[in-house]
């Protein structure tokens, strides 16, 4: 027996125009696997609508080229690892700190400018939880958008403040974990 | 798309850190580390994303892209979900990834549920055969947990097929309430909670780009 296509009509749901559309605070965070997968499934749909999307990541180097990078430009959509060719984590507190306003610099830029329906800011808890960034003034900043636009926020540990902010909150739980019971590790198509 | 500038593979390795602060800090260990191996050299995982809060799915999704990016066959099968045309459904066409709807949409308010769960069985047996096979280096089964849950579709069944399917192949399965027994077979397993969520506290629906 074959699998077919089961719909009968074309979905109800349409994009709502900026003005009138809830413009959400999404933050995945936990310490399970998921929080930018998640995101990067947002994307997928984000893009299914030709929503404008912009994905920007704190931690991950310039050099970063996973999966998603490469898909994602076959969709146009550009994802901008912050690293610029830096190293993150350094011993130099000061160079970690002005990197991650460097990159929320650009990121308040894209924020303001309302270009983005929808704005991923992967892994940015850990510039709040590092002292990096300014908490409040980040939450000040994400409250204050243009209207419509969806914010996604991913990392671990997202602190009380940003989850008070937010719209949704999903804590990825680990149940099990294939590094942590079996030493398996990361492998390209699934963590990148 | 190997060879670019940001390739990863053809960039000198950073300096590693030396500070003991933890933080997803991306290392290549060894040269090639980013290829996908052939896949007797892959651990095929079996994956369970479970919980009632939201990204079950659209961390399936993610990882649809990722695999689609590396160019691996991926293919994403969705029990119980009627719709075709939701945003994922027209990002994979454009990547010429297959996601298909098995079901018949949403059983709340239904009485009658024979034909789902006849559709999931359907769903299940064209399913059985891919994972078998090892049709796809990753397949992903959307809210499978649902008819197992329900009993449509019996749990053991599932649990021997994925047992038996080719080594390196990765298998997603998706949905609230997975079986124990499901967990147990699995090799990741993420709960995914509900912290906090704006369509119970403010009354919103599903958005287009967001939810479908």
């Amino acid at each position: 027996m074959s699998v077919r296509r089961t719909s009968i009509r074309p979905n109800r749901y349409r994009v709502a125009d900026r003005a009138d559309r809830e413009g959400l605070l999404i933050v995945n965070t936990g310490d399970g696997k998921g929080k930018t997968t998640a995101a990067l499934g947002l994307l997928v749909r984000a893009a299914g609508y030709d929503l404008s999307i912009g994905m920007f990541q704190f931690i991950k180097s310039a050099s970063t080229r996973y999966g998603e990078h490469v898909a994602a430009e076959q969709l146009g959509i550009e994802i901008v690892p912050l690293g610029d060719g830096f190293t993150w984590l350094s011993d130099n507190i000061a160079e970690d700190r002005a990197l991650a306003e460097r990159g929320w610099a650009r990121v308040r830029e894209a924020l303001d400018s309302g270009r983005f329906d929808v704005l991923i800011l992967d892994e940015l808890t850990y510039c709040l939880n590092f002292g990096w960034l300014d908490t409040a003034t980040v939450i000040d900043a994400l409250r204050s958008r243009p209207r419509g636009t969806h914010v996604v926020v991913t990392g671990r540990d997202a602190p009380q403040a940003l989850i008070g902010a937010a719209d949704i909150v999903t804590e990825m739980a680990v149940v099990k974990h294939p590094y942590r019971d079996h030493g398996i590790g990361a492998q390209p198509g699934i963590e990148l | 798309m190997t060879g670019s500038r940001n390739d990863p593979l053809t960039q000198p390795e950073p300096p590693a850190p030396a500070s003991g602060r933890k933080a997803p800090v991306p290392k290549r260990k060894q040269p090639g580390r980013y290829r996908v191996p052939p896949r007797e050299q892959r651990h095929g995982l079996v994956i369970v994303n479970t919980g009632d809060g939201k990204g079950k799915t659209t961390a399936a999704l993610g990882l649809l892209l990722r695999a689609a990016g590396r160019e691996m066959s991926v293919a994403m099968y969705q029990f119980v979900k009627r719709m075709d045309d939701g945003g994922e459904h027209r990002t994979a066409e454009r990547l010429g990834v297959d996601i298909l709807p098995l079901g018949a949409g949403c059983t709340l308010g239904r009485d009658d549920l024979s034909d789902d769960a006849a559709l999931a069985r359907v769903g299940w047996t064209h399913c059985r055969g891919l994972v078998e096979r090892g049709e796809y280096d990753v397949l992903i089964l959307d809210e499978l947990t649902l008819p197992l849950a329900w009993g449509w579709i019996d749990v053991a069944e599932v649990i021997a097929a994925l047992r038996a399917r080719p080594a390196g192949t990765h298998v997603v399965i998706t949905g609230r309430h997975a079986p124990p027994a499901l967990v147990d077979a699995a090799d990741l397993v993420t709960e995914m909670r509900l912290v906090r969520h704006a369509y119970v506290d403010r009354g919103l629906r599903a958005q287009a780009g967001i939810e479908v």
